[in-house]
């Protein structure tokens, strides 16, 4: 059984979809020629009935719940739904008789693959064999910091790392200095832990833990031992979940600490999110070049905390050990006067000053 | 094929996977989500082993067996594996155990304190999911869900009824139905598989239906144990099902005589019992299916009934009604000569006189004795039962004289009840008793163009008034104590007799029965009193208080008491006594005599045909005990089939009510004793044998064993 998936394993990367709409006749040809049996697209997209007139009898065009991406991948799982069964994975892609090839791939020149950076309005056409650094320079980013490769390879590398790889994914993203790697690890395990379908422990239970710590984390709850549990399981789930989904996962979280233990721990360990990214770190400061002691911070109400101080006509200040950080108060100055901080904090008055126009 | 697990030397069939090879060796791997009669997936990750010349640990329930294979069971990374898997298990498994039905019974708590794992280092919180009750017996409690998927494979794989699945939700994985539609309209057979192979206490038979003081097998099959006999209801309703009759009542006639006239009559206790009234109210009509079956029936079962060398003992039954005859049978079967000895002209005790034509025909009763007896002779040159009717035995103890072995007295309950009241003893007043047998021995009164008053509110009362209508009566009405909701006979029965034309009275004191005003010493009218309140006081008196301006006096030519009936002549049998004239014998039947048994109404009271049947078996078993025997006295009428696992998905009409046989019109029936209930016909079995849960499928699913087993 050979299916062509072109369901987008990551919403923000629809390549197969945006090569499939580029030219539906071509695809069909190419769909025939790979002898596939059937293709799955999102349900509701136009593209499908275009494609099945395409198609003819030969394939089945499967409509998919487009809020899951990777299970789709999965030749066990996607054979399910040819039954009208749910895509369950019973394998990993490649030990079952089902395959389950990716859309971007057949649609693909030879010995080019097509890229959707993060962001990005439309994919690239790249080599097929790349390196970090020559990712950094298709995407055009100064400040990169780190290039994440997404699904099926789950790797984080180095912007500078030269070393030659094939791309097997349709998404990647090159992280700045203004990205925090913790949140953006959190990002990726919070979409497995939605993806998976609870038939192993190690892929459910495993995520589960996997995204609460980290949500703990960059809510400021991290635990001293916690990246220590996440080395611990990450090795176990790589080797023992039944299907490649979980087994993703621990290869990115062991790649994202490889490079990046030192910022995730700092959230816990020193209380700071280097990148100023995770809301629960930001301080909230009334600057007091901006103040202009208009009162209308105080008068409005807008805290529920009372942790603004100061009376009309002295510059405002935050009290931060009352301060719960709702940002509730950021848009009540007409003048701009509060803003956010992260690692950096701005200089301010420790209780309100008189107000000296100038 | 031979392995090495932890050392040892291991035996295993070509197939088997290595967990399957270690239990069947005594060797205990942890495991939750295999289990012995399904599938394997490989999902909870506690089976580990190592395999030498393999670098990772993998789980035995999905690595096969090889020739020479060596296995290492408790190996350091296996074990890190199977720890890990517990503790992600137990982070998100809510810690109260002691709070849980399943507590001493689950799975996972015992694998866990095997393990001696905590999940303390992780995130522990579990996933609060509410408790689903809305389901008729099965309860949800998904919050205990380990999503072992065990019950997701028996519903799909074992049964083939395809009601569960794995659910995505908005807070995660859970076991439901597809849309969350309630278990009925995703089309559950309520079989319990789910609830059967659940590890733990997510999927469980509805809080407090199961009565603690029961065994579990009696809670699952509630018909089975809910008949006294404890025929094996679903066994013989399969094979209605099937079409295979014989065999049918076969299953009966495992545990009864009177597979017929119970189908008749049976009082059917195990419909009362019956799961299906939790689900739409009414029960499978499982006492008509037992006369659908037994009028089909064509005895090629006879040739397996018991039939043991003869003992040369010899047993005295005194009474002919079913509990006699059937430890007669019972007795015979076991070696023992019997002679029954009957004061009326015929056997058949109370199903011969006590109950009117139209619901047990004489026919019915005289095939099932004859049976009977030639079962008890078999290949015997003799007959090992002699019936001797119209011989009234006074002095039970004489029949131990006269060289018996044993004597089981089981007269039943032959003197019918006279309140007394004004006027009684005029001319015109009857005894039920009296009149129902003289109904059925053609001796009755003629009641055309008379007005008849029954007094009562139990089945007897509606016999006689039944039978009085049948009889000519011109009016019959029926007066009684209780309310209508508190009256003992059926609904049924109050309903068929108001389509013949009964009038009842509910809530009524009897104040007098008057005499004509011509002062002719016969019943002119019958006075009653409406009651407005009915109690008991501190003393547990009845206390009835009348309602004003409520008396009501109704013309009548015959006053039929139907009040309640007691043995007839046990003072002076010589035996101990209770509440007067009833007979006192223990769980055995044994009574103060040695050797002397006595069984059915005359010992409990008026109870039911079944429920005299059952006294009778449990007698003759002790009855052969005390002469040497061993007391068996079960049979096997007709092989045990395995049932059929697959039970696929609710067909159509499934939750449907009973099917309703064919009645005769009511104004064809009211003048005559014809039965006028047509049994099933070939279609209406079937289709209401469908209807049967199979509760008992359940107890064929292995329950895996703990590691305390081991």
């Amino acid at each position: 059984m050979t299916i062509i998936n072109f369901m987008p394993v990551h919403r923000q990367a629809p390549v197969a979809l945006w090569l499939l709409k580029k030219d539906v006749a071509a695809a069909a040809e190419k769909i025939a020629e790979a002898g596939a049996q059937a293709v799955l697209v999102p349900a509701g997209d136009e593209v499908s009935a275009a494609l099945a007139d395409a198609l003819g009898e030969s394939c089945r065009v499967i409509e998919c719940d487009p809020s899951l991406g990777f299970v789709y991948a999965n030749g066990s799982a996607a054979t399910k739904m040819l039954d009208g069964e749910k895509p369950l994975p019973s394998c990993c892609e490649g030990e079952g008789d089902d395959r389950c090839l990716s859309g971007s791939e057949l649609l693909a020149a030879k010995g080019k693959r097509w890229v959707w950076f993060d962001g990005a309005d439309e994919p690239v056409e790249l080599d097929h064999v790349v390196s970090a650094e020559s990712l950094v320079a298709a995407a055009g980013v100064d400040d990169a910091k780190a290039v994440g490769i997404g699904y099926p390879s789950g790797l984080l590398l180095r912007p500078d790392d030269t070393s030659k790889i094939e791309l097997c994914s349709d998404y990647v993203r090159v992280c700045t200095a203004k990205n925090c790697m913790a949140k953006a690890l959190l990002d990726i395990c919070t979409l497995y832990r939605h993806e998976s379908c609870g038939r192993c422990v190690f892929g459910y239970e495993g995520s589960h833990q996997i995204a609460t710590i980290l949500a703990d984390i960059c809510r400021k709850k991290g635990k001293p031992g916690d990246l220590a549990l996440l080395r611990d399981l990450c090795p176990v789930m790589q080797a023992q979940c039944l299907c490649e989904q979980g087994r993703v996962l621990a290869r990115t979280v062991q790649s994202f600490l490889d490079l990046f233990e030192g910022e995730i721990m700092q959230h816990t360990t020193k209380k700071v999110c280097a990148a100023g990214e995770c809301q629960a770190f930001l301080t909230f400061h009334i600057l007091a070049s901006k103040c202009q002691a208009c009162n209308k911070c105080v008068d409005s109400d807008v805290c529920e905390e009372d942790a603004i101080l100061g009376r009309p006509r002295f510059i405002h200040v935050i009290d931060q050990k009352a301060c719960s950080q709702c940002g509730a108060c950021l848009d009540i100055c007409d003048n701009g006067a509060i803003v956010t901080a992260g690692a950096v904090k701005p200089k301010c008055p420790p209780k309100p000053i008189p107000f000296k126009r100038k | 094929m031979k392995l090495t697990i932890n050392g040892a030397e291991v035996e295993a069939r070509e197939g088997q996977n290595v967990l399957e090879a270690a239990l069947d060796a005594g060797i205990y791997i942890p495991h939750l989500c295999k289990h012995p009669d399904l599938e394997a997936v490989g999902g909870c990750r506690l089976c580990m082993v190592e395999i030498e010349g393999q670098d990772e640990p993998v789980c035995a329930c999905k690595t096969s067996v090889a020739e020479g294979m060596v296995v290492n069971t408790t190996g350091e990374q296996a074990e890190r594996v199977r720890k890990l898997a517990m503790e992600l298990i137990l982070a998100t498994h809510p810690a109260d155990c002691t709070g849980c039905p399943k507590y001493g019974k689950c799975e996972l708590q015992s694998m866990y304190q095997y393990m001696g794992v905590s999940p303390a280092r992780w995130r522990t919180k579990s996933r609060p999911v509410a408790t689903d009750e809305s389901n008729p017996l099965i309860t949800h409690m998904f919050t205990r869900c380990i999503r072992c998927g065990r019950c997701v494979r028996a519903c799909r794989e074992l049964r083939g009824a395809g009601v569960l699945d794995y659910q995505r939700t908005e807070d995660g994985i859970r076991i439901g139905t597809d849309g969350s539609v309630s278990l009925q309209e995703a089309g559950c057979r309520f079989c319990g598989a789910c609830i059967e192979v659940c590890p733990t206490g997510s999927i469980v038979d509805t809080l407090n239906m199961f009565d603690e003081n029961k065994s579990y097998a009696d809670n699952v099959v509630p018909c089975r144990s809910g008949c006294p006999a404890h025929v094996d209801i679903p066994r013989y309703l399969r094979h209605i099902r099937n079409g295979e009759y014989t065999r049918a009542a076969a299953v009966v006639r495992e545990k009864v005589p009177f597979p017929e006239s119970l189908g008749d009559i049976c009082v059917h206790s195990c419909q009362d019992a019956c799961k299906r009234n939790e689900l739409n109210g009414t029960p499978v009509s499982v006492c008509r299916l037992k006369r659908a079956a037994a009028v089909r029936d064509t005895g090629d079962w006879k040739a397996n009934v018991r039939h043991e060398p003869l003992s040369g003992k010899r047993v005295a039954v005194v009474g002919a009604g079913p509990a006699g005859l059937t430890a007669a049978l019972y007795c015979a079967e076991k070696g023992h000569k019997v002679v029954v000895f009957e004061a009326n002209e015929k056997v058949g005790g109370q199903m011969r006189y006590g109950i009117p034509a139209y619901r047990l025909p004489d026919a019915t009763v005289d095939a099932e004795v004859a049976t009977i007896l030639e079962i008890a002779q078999g290949d015997d040159a003799e007959p090992r039962i002699e019936l001797r009717c119209g011989e009234r035995i006074a002095e039970p103890k004489a029949l131990l004289d006269q060289g018996f072995d044993a004597v089981l007295v089981a007269v039943g309950t032959h003197d019918g009840t006279v309140l007394p009241m004004p006027g009684h003893d005029f001319e015109g007043v009857l005894r039920n008793t009296d009149f129902l047998k003289a109904a059925r021995t053609g001796d009755a009164p003629d009641l055309t163009g008379k007005r008849v008053v029954v007094l009562g509110g139990g089945n007897v009362a509606y016999d006689c008034a039944r039978t009085a209508v049948r009889l000519g009566a011109a009016s019959v009405d029926v007066a009684c104590l209780e309310a209508q909701d508190a009256m003992t006979s059926t609904p049924e029965e109050r309903a068929e007799a108001a389509e013949e034309g009964v009038v009842l009275h509910d809530a009524y004191a009897f104040t007098s029965i008057n005499e004509t005003e011509d002062g002719s010493g016969k019943v002119g009218s019958m006075t009653i009193h409406k009651i407005e309140r009915f109690y008991f006081d501190e003393n547990h008196r009845a206390v009835t208080e009348l309602l004003d301006g409520g008396e009501k006096t109704i013309d009548a030519d015959c006053v039929i008491f139907a009040v309640g009936q007691k043995p007839e002549g046990t003072a002076q049998m010589g035996l101990e006594l209770t509440h007067g004239p009833y007979i006192v014998a223990d769980a055995e039947g044994k009574t103060s005599v040695e050797g002397i048994w006595s069984a059915g109404d005359c010992v409990t009271g008026t109870k039911s045909v079944i429920a005299a049947i059952a006294a009778g078996r449990t007698c003759a078993s002790a009855i052969d005990r005390a002469l040497g025997g061993d007391g068996d006295i079960d049979e096997e009428l007709t092989e045990h089939d395995a049932p059929e696992q697959w039970v696929g998905h609710a067909p159509e009409g499934f939750y449907d009510d009973a099917v309703q046989p064919e009645f005769v019109d009511a104004q064809m029936r009211k003048d005559n004793f014809d039965t006028f209930e047509c049994p099933y016909t070939d279609h209406e079995a079937a289709c209401e044998a469908s209807r049967c849960l199979q509760c008992d499928l359940r107890l064929t699913i292995s329950t895996p064993r703990l590691w305390n087993e081991y």
